[in-house]
């Protein structure tokens, strides 16, 4: 079961992750799944690239938009339920002291909208040859054509 | 009377493999019409294995401008109605061309063939071989979503463009993503024609490089097949899945003028 200050974290090795003009898009390498995220979904992401906890998503949700901390601490907990599900963030215990406040984004958040992950399964084809690479060790990079 | 086929290769200090790449080019049951080499600012020994070919080979040098100008000055030379591809590091199964020409012949509408690939390793590399071992990348055959699987009309570019030349990595998937946005008909073959040889300096080895590209592709390919905006997007159920055949319809209605 989640607690509030579980931490969670992305899935480096697995994931590739951008935010393009407020858009979250993540492609599970593993699984050739990709997902895209916007407004509030696309801020929590903003946030879990840093380590965080429901708790603390929670709280800056509810400072970013406005709304009540219990509507937030649902939709927070719903949205990281989906993110855990689909293997894009993992959680890593409790943390073990005092975590550093997240920065309040400057840029102006918009309407909240319920945080969405809105999931695609088209293109699993396209990535396969491109699979998370682990255990490859490091090599010298050359150019070439 | 098979259509005539054009090969590019587009080569940057790739002496170490190229004449194997060659050999199993002109290994083909159904050779490719020409071979065109564009040797992409090399400064190894990369001529002197060319010149082995001699006329076998048309070949054009250019400052290094990266794989997708290489591959867009391959196209804009080719004279056959289809065009292939093979990287200087890789490696053509001898049945590769004949059974993709078989599939244009059997599907009219087909615009671009793909196949099936299977990794290896150079001999260097065998414990990077080994640690693979129940890895994806050790699977018998993967979905070949590489330009040197294809086989595509010649005309498709023009249609749906060349290789983006500002991406130095993750430019296949860009085009990939542009034709089936843009209605292409693509057919993956099932068998495994083409290996591809992990060696030390692989591209595919830039990770980063090739996740910022390919979160950039997809980004872009969700615009082209969406009809509002990301930030007009309305409250929905909390998880959706898209299917591609829905995706495509929707792609068709809201972007008519770019169907390919």
């Amino acid at each position: 079961m989640l607690s509030g200050h579980t931490l969670l974290k992305v899935k480096p090795d697995e994931i590739a992750a951008k935010i393009i003009e407020g858009e979250a898009i993540l492609i599970n390498l593993s699984t050739g799944m990709y997902y895209s995220m916007t407004g509030a979904a696309a801020f929590i992401w903003s946030q879990l690239t840093q380590e965080s906890t429901v708790d603390r998503l929670s709280q800056a949700v509810a400072g970013q938009y406005g709304i009540e901390h219990v509507q937030a601490h649902g939709d927070v907990e719903r949205l990281v339920g989906e993110l855990l599900d689909e293997g894009l963030i993992v959680s890593s215990g409790d943390p073990s002291g005092p975590m550093t406040p997240e920065a309040n984004p400057s840029s102006a958040p918009g309407a909240y909208v319920v945080p969405r992950l809105v999931k695609y399964d088209d293109m699993a084809d396209m990535f396969a040859l491109d699979p998370p690479l682990p255990e490859l060790p490091l090599v010298p990079e050359r150019k070439r054509a | 009377m098979p259509p005539a086929i054009s090969c590019v290769i587009p080569v940057f200090n790739g002496e170490a493999f190229l004449a194997e790449a060659l050999d199993s080019v002109f290994a083909q049951t159904l050779a490719p019409d020409e071979v065109i080499v564009v040797d992409d600012g090399s400064t190894d020994g990369t001529q002197a294995v060319l010149r082995r070919y001699g006329d076998r080979v048309r070949y054009v040098h250019q400052q290094n401008k990266g794989p997708a100008a290489a591959r867009n000055r391959g196209i804009g030379m080719a004279r056959g109605d289809l065009v292939a591809f093979l990287d200087a590091d890789d490696l053509w199964l001898p049945e590769k061309l004949a059974q993709q020409v078989a599939c244009f012949a059997e599907r009219p509408n087909l615009d671009v063939s793909l196949t099936q690939v299977r990794n290896f390793w150079i001999d260097e590399l065998h414990a990077e071989m080994q640690s693979m071992q129940g890895h994806s990348l050790s699977a018998p055959a993967l979905p070949g979503f590489v330009p040197q699987t294809m086989l595509a009309r010649r005309w498709a570019f023009d249609r749906i463009g060349p290789f983006d030349e500002g991406l130095r990595i993750g430019e296949d998937t860009d085009w990939f993503l542009r034709a089936t946005d843009g209605g292409a008909v693509l057919e993956l073959v099932p068998q495994v024609l083409v290996l591809r040889r992990f060696h030390h300096s692989n591209l595919t080895r830039e990770v980063s490089a090739l996740r910022n590209n390919l979160a950039d592709a997809v980004w872009r390919s969700l615009r082209r097949r969406r009809p509002l905006p990301p930030s007009d997007v309305k409250n929905g159920a909390s998880l959706s899945t898209s299917k591609s055949g829905n995706e495509e319809e929707e792609s068709r209605a809201c972007y008519p003028d770019t169907r390919f």
